[in-house]
């Protein structure tokens, strides 16, 4: 995303504005300000420029569905990384750490502005058309604008070598293609909320984005495949052990520890992580649940360490250990055919892609535990003894033909 | 034989009141319909009255004009009238 000049940040499209709903209104109804003033610094007194940051009271007025839900949206609460945090703290240390939050993580809290009329503001804001709403965010300077250093580089092919997600490549599809608006916006903590029904059926708050049902999920467009039904062996052997992407994925980013400070110089926030590099490893599920059975899935390596904000205090992250520092990945960068599905023995009895011990950092083992792979699926297809073969995990008796042997 | 003379009397006032009672509700139609020509100029008072009203709807200040328009959709004006951007240079390192 190219970084906007001042003047072009706030330049309205007259022609076009002005003629949607929003450009009916009064600007001084969500901007304030005065705007009957003489001069720029007086018209500018009192000028909120980013009103969305009280939805409730602008946005809220005639979008209230939208904002009946926003309390439970992982991009408005954050909820994701405080539940990361309170796991590896203790209470007497939230203080601290909130304070942390609001200099650091808090900034990525979007408002409705920063994906509906504006690049976030994270990422140097401005309008993206003119200040005329966008009822579909921009997919290069909204989504990724955020999420550009993983899900971004992934999805658009931007890592050397490694080819842009099938669905973009040959799909065009954009992020709302999958992630649409009801999900981004939240849900209700209620089912009844929208379908009637004759129990109460109150929604647990979602306190991380792998928790509940999965949206979007493979199986909305690839029912058959995700059921094993669609012919494909790999498919009927696998769709309930692993997620699609430890077959349908390649090599993604990993970070090692992020550090957060503030500037002694410019009193300005700032973060540095220690290392990013590409990896691929099928690590164990540290959080099987009904929506997601999976044994396996990728894991990548995300930016902690038991020091990450030392700056604010001295062991702030007492029980580290409680998480694990290879987590569970969804890499956007799915392909059809990848080194995983050229054959069974490319996953089984190859340790080089499972995350097993050795590849992790000594400091780091017993946090991951829960991911490390002890044992790696054995070989398939060999002959243990005269007559007796293994395949696909069950040990059988008599002579495969070779096609079932290696699918 | 009092008794009964005073029975007489207040039969009689009776039968006196239900028939001026009589009388009197027979004399309302009549007081309406004359009535009704005379109420036809204070409707059409009322309503001159009413021509009043749009001057005062009209006395209501209508909203400004969108007047930030007038700066924010001159590219030269914005670029004449832009604060200088402090260059402060970030010292994140690494990928966010």
């Amino acid at each position: 995303m190219a970084p906007l000049e001042p003047w072009e940040k706030v330049l309205i499209n007259g022609a076009v504005f002005t003629e949607t709903v929003h450009g009916h209104i009064d600007c001084a109804d969500c901007h304030q300000g005065d705007q009957l003033a003489a001069d720029k610094e007086a018209a500018h007194t009192g000028l909120v420029s980013r009103p969305s940051k009280d939805a409730e009271t602008v946005c809220g007025e005639c979008h209230h569905n939208i904002l009946a839900t926003q309390d439970s949206s992982l991009h408005n609460t954050l909820a994701g990384y405080w539940t990361v945090l309170e796991t590896r703290s203790v209470p007497e240390n939230h203080a601290t750490l909130g304070e942390m939050f609001g200099n650091h993580c808090g900034t990525c809290h979007t408002t409705c502005g920063d994906c509906h009329v504006s690049q976030p503001h994270e990422v140097g804001g401005g309008f993206i058309n003119g200040h005329v709403f966008q009822r579909t965010p921009s997919m290069t300077r909204n989504c990724t604008a955020c999420h550009g250093s993983r899900v971004g580089n992934e999805y658009l092919g931007k890592n050397e070598g490694i080819r842009a997600d099938v669905h973009f490549r040959q799909g065009r599809m954009t992020c709302v293609s999958c992630h649409t608006g009801a999900q981004m916006h939240g849900q209700a903590s209620n089912c009844n909320d929208c379908h009637a029904g004759p129990v109460d059926a109150t929604l647990p708050e979602r306190r991380h984005r792998y928790e509940g049902i999965q949206t979007p999920s493979c199986g909305s467009c690839h029912p058959a495949a995700t059921t094993g039904q669609d012919g494909i062996e790999m498919h009927a052997q696998h769709s309930a052990d692993l997620s699609c992407q430890v077959c349908h994925s390649v090599t993604y980013t990993s970070c090692d520890g992020c550090h957060v400070a503030i500037s002694e110089r410019t009193g300005n926030p700032f973060f540095a992580t220690e290392a990013t590099y590409l990896t691929f490893f099928i690590g164990q599920n540290p959080i099987r649940s009904l929506q997601r059975p999976y044994r396996y899935v990728p894991v990548r390596h995300i930016p902690i360490a038991p020091t990450s904000y030392e700056f604010y205090g001295e062991n702030l992250l007492p029980n580290f250990d409680a998480l694990p520092t290879w987590a569970h990945a969804t890499p956007h960068n799915i392909q059809r055919n990848t080194p995983q599905t050229e054959s069974c023995n490319a996953c089984h009895g190859n340790a080089e892609i499972f995350l097993t011990a050795d590849k992790v950092k000594p400091e780091e083992l017993e946090a991951n535990r829960p991911v490390i792979v002890e044992i790696v699926p054995p070989l398939l297809g060999v002959t243990l003894t005269n007559g007796i073969t293994v395949t696909n995990g069950i040990t059988t008796t008599g002579a495969l033909p070779p096609a079932q042997t290696t699918p | 034989m009092s008794q009964q003379i005073k029975t007489l009397v207040f039969t009689l006032v009776g039968f006196l009141i239900l028939a001026l009672g009589a009388c009197s509700q027979a004399a309302v139609p009549i007081q309406t319909i004359t009535i009704l020509p005379e109420a036809a100029p204070t409707v059409t008072a009322v309503a001159t009255a009413a021509i009043t009203i749009p001057i005062e709807v009209a006395a209501v200040e209508e909203a400004p004009p969108n007047e930030c328009l007038v700066c924010h959709t001159e590219k030269q004006r914005l670029i004449d009238t832009a604060d200088p951007e402090e260059e402060t240079p970030s010292e994140s390192t690494g990928v966010g």
